[in-house]
């Protein structure tokens, strides 16, 4: 019996139930491998295995306490937290513009420029400011930059848990030359403090642009030698494919975000979607898989890297000279009390910041709405059935950035 | 349970027609949650925000659930002097509608029940309020400290937590 | 290592005056790590020398630091977002390699743990364990500012450990937010001349 005639996924909670906590949620529980295929003697016990907090297959500082059934996940327990470092908390003594040095940072830091995004567009619904042309193109560039950087960095990542330590330093090469350009625009590698409510803080400096279309160009050109390196390996293939299948039901279900939700076959982008800033004006797929797999959620992510370059060329294109930052914010904002919302595609799936004002110069509440932290909740869903070297690769393609699980 | 048609492979959410289905929902809301239901509105966000009585939680959020709000974005709370507010938000895939589901709480001493059963995401979601706020949700499988260790004192987002490792900041504004 | 046998030979070696008239100069020791001169008529100030010409003279402990300081096997423990900009610099554009530093998975192989990111309280305990589990001598890098001492979360981040040495010793502290990779290879040479006894180090 291979993988591909596993039973394409659905999710055992049953068996997971008192590791996890999962029992009673939604539909009957259904075995993910039929009884009798893989299930073990009697006289074999169930053992516990303990992965981290500090293991380099969690991405980070997250435990994961399975339930081994032989070689197999016969439970799995995900204890988060350990990277917990009050934003909230810390938001509420700050103002309205101090708050984006700790969007960057303290959420996903592998996409900073889209929280910066969220919450900017949170702090803009709230206090109504027009963002000028030319700020929504530059923003929508360097996030797409930064998409790209950071679905490099998961693809890449998942090569070195999976052997591949050769295609990790290719993604790391391409994704160094990106990093500069947003270094050249915001001067920072990682955590640029780039963008300001209405707007960005820096105009793209002389001949920015021209760089942007070669290295984005230069990144896409050499995408199809990574392919044949890595994603159209006989061992990559045979290491994902029909590993942790999900149905589309399921993934609506479980409330599955991002590349992990498309690549069940579910359209569903939110840049296109429920669009916001200038997205709706631009021409772009959505790729998606058909099994949800290990292999197809690779797949979902490698393939938006081209969709990317494909909107920051159009947003080149468009893009208008005139001001890059709204007239008349005022350096310490007092909106009036009411509270806001913003939602946002990052590069793991849908991010939200939810502000409340009591018309003071604090936020009186900001609740982060991590993708990774609903990513990371349905992990023992996911890997149930599978074995423990198949779990690290679950993990990976799932990216969880801890940050934005613990904030 | 969903009253949105199930998504199959391929499918695509129809175009929302936001109005009407904001309209619908309303109408929905009003009749079936009856008295429970203390007011609504539509924030500044574009969501239709339902106040309900504390006791009438639960049954409005099988309503929501029942409308085919599928979608969970996220369950939070706000400290208020006098009071708790816990937000529940969630939007369909289908008409994207985004609905805001908030009662008010005593501090102390209530115990909410559970929605885990109705949304998948909101069991950790419920842990995280119950660490940070101290919200206790009767009827939750494994409710614990999610974020915080679980030997930790107090919950630490209420405007009165007292942190005593904290160094004062000075006010500048 | 060559040793000398007897007074003779050193002085033949060393090419000194042998014929007996002359009063033989003072002997001295030549200072550990410096090269013995060669054998020319304005070196003989240093008298009969006992090692031979052009060899290197160290202290066993010495020559095992410097050793050391060039092989630093570096633990693995990615915290935030700092362990980013570790990964770029082990990855190919800055290539730590160059430097004998490897990231290894197992604090049992490793020499040098990089604290790169914020310490929480409820990592704490984790992060003193990998370092006990590692073999003396070991060496900690507080890299970032959060290591450093908390950083934005200084204040008001109720469940941020104030820097990463209330809970072990460090060695090297690079500061920034995060900091480039090229921050992070300049405390590992500083970690390096710690290592050679050249510095005195960041411990506080």
């Amino acid at each position: 019996m291979t993988r591909d005639d596993l039973p394409p996924g659905t999710v055992d909670t049953g068996e997971a139930a008192d590791a996890t906590g999962a029992a009673g949620t939604g539909t009957a529980p259904e075995r993910l491998i039929p009884e009798g295929e893989y299930a073990a003697p009697d006289d074999v016990q169930d053992f516990l295995i303990n992965i981290g907090p500090h293991h380099p297959g969690t991405h980070g500082v997250m435990r994961m306490v399975t339930r081994l059934d032989g070689e197999k996940v016969a439970g799995l327990d995900v204890r988060i937290g350990y990277m917990h470092r009050s934003l909230e908390k810390i938001v509420e003594n700050r103002s309205y513009h101090q708050v984006i040095a700790f969007t960057d940072r303290t959420t996903d830091y592998l996409a900073a420029m889209h929280n910066d995004w969220v919450y900017c567009l949170a702090a803009e619904k709230l206090m109504g400011i027009e963002v000028p042309e030319r700020a929504e193109h530059l923003r929508m560039i360097v996030g797409e930059i930064n998409r790209i950087t950071s679905h490099l960095m998961s693809v890449g990542a998942l090569g070195l848990d999976s052997g591949a330590t050769s295609y990790f330093l290719w993604c790391f090469n391409a994704r160094e030359r990106l990093v500069q350009l947003l270094e050249e625009i915001s001067g920072a590698r990682l955590t640029y403090v780039y963008l300001r409510l209405g707007g960005v803080i820096y105009d793209a400096p002389p001949g920015w642009t021209d760089r942007v279309r070669e290295g984005v160009r230069s990144v896409i050109d050499e995408l199809p030698s990574y392919r044949t390196l890595f994603h159209d390996n006989y061992i990559w293939h045979e290491r994902s494919k029909g590993i942790s299948t999900l149905s589309p039901d399921e993934a609506m279900r479980i409330g599955a975000q991002g590349p992990v939700l498309r690549s069940t076959g579910i359209r569903w982008d939110l840049r296109r979607d429920m669009p916001y800033s200038i997205y709706d004006r631009f021409d772009f797929d959505i790729p998606v898989g058909t099994t949800g797999d290990v292999y197809d959620r690779t797949e979902v992510r490698f393939q938006e890297i081209v969709e990317s370059a494909k909107i920051i060329h159009q947003a080149i294109e468009d893009m208008p000279t005139g001001p890059i930052l709204a007239k008349r914010v005022p350096r310490l904002p007092t909106p009036d009390p009411g509270e806001a919302y913003a939602r946002l595609e990052s590069p793991r799936g849908e991010i939200g910041c939810y502000l409340v004002s009591d018309g003071g110069m604090k936020p009186y509440r900001m609740k982060w709405r991590g993708a990774s932290f609903h990513n990371v909740a349905m992990l023992p869903a996911l890997s149930v059935g599978y074995t423990l070297s198949d779990l690290i690769n679950i993990v990976g393609t799932i990216d969880p950035v801890m940050g934005d699980v613990d904030r | 349970m969903s009253a949105a048609p199930v998504p199959g492979k391929g499918w695509q959410p129809s175009a929302g027609a936001h109005g009407e289905a904001r309209d619908g929902f309303v109408a929905a809301a009003r009749e079936r949650l009856g008295a429970a239901l203390v007011g609504y509105h539509d924030s500044r966000d574009g969501a239709v925000c339902l106040v309900t009585t504390a006791s009438g939680y639960r049954s409005a959020a099988e309503f929501v659930r029942s409308q085919g709000i599928d979608r969970f974005d996220f369950l939070t709370c706000l400290d208020w002097p006098a009071h708790f507010t816990l937000t529940l938000q969630a939007y369909s895939f289908d008409t994207r509608l985004v609905t805001r589901l908030s009662i008010r709480i005593p501090r102390d001493g209530f115990e909410v029940p559970t929605v885990t059963d109705l949304w998948f995401l909101a069991d950790w979601e419920e842990r995280e309020v119950f660490d940070l706020f101290g919200v206790v949700f009767a009827g939750h499988p494994d409710l614990k400290r999610i974020l915080n260790p679980e030997t930790w004192e107090g919950h630490p987002l209420r405007k009165d937590y007292v942190d005593h490792m904290d160094i004062k900041r000075p006010e500048y504004f | 290592m060559w040793r000398p046998h007897d007074k003779a030979e050193v002085r033949q070696i060393a090419g000194s005056d042998t014929d007996g008239t002359a009063p033989t100069p003072p002997r001295r020791w030549i200072e550990h790590g410096a090269i013995v001169p060669l054998n020319r008529p304005e070196h003989r100030e240093f008298g009969p020398l006992l090692v031979a010409p052009g060899a290197v003279l160290h202290s066993a402990q010495q020559m095992i630091s410097w050793a050391r300081s060039h092989s630093l096997w570096q633990m693995m423990f990615g915290l935030a977002c700092c362990a980013i900009e570790m990964m770029a610099a082990n990855a190919s554009h800055y290539d730590l390699d160059r430097f004998g530093v490897m990231p290894r998975g197992s604090p049992r192989q490793s020499d040098l743990l990089i604290v790169s990111g914020t310490v929480t309280y409820k990592v704490a305990p984790m992060v003193e364990r990998v370092y006990y589990q590692m073999p003396e001598p070991r060496w900690v890098i507080a890299m970032g500012n959060c290591a450093t001492a908390g950083s934005l979360y200084y204040h008001d981040g109720y469940s941020v450990v104030k820097g990463v040495d209330q809970v072990i010793p460090v060695d090297v502290y690079v500061s920034g937010c995060p900091p480039r990779p090229e921050a992070l290879i300049d405390g590992i040479l500083e970690l390096e001349r710690v290592i050679r006894g050249e510095t005195e180090g960041g411990d506080s």
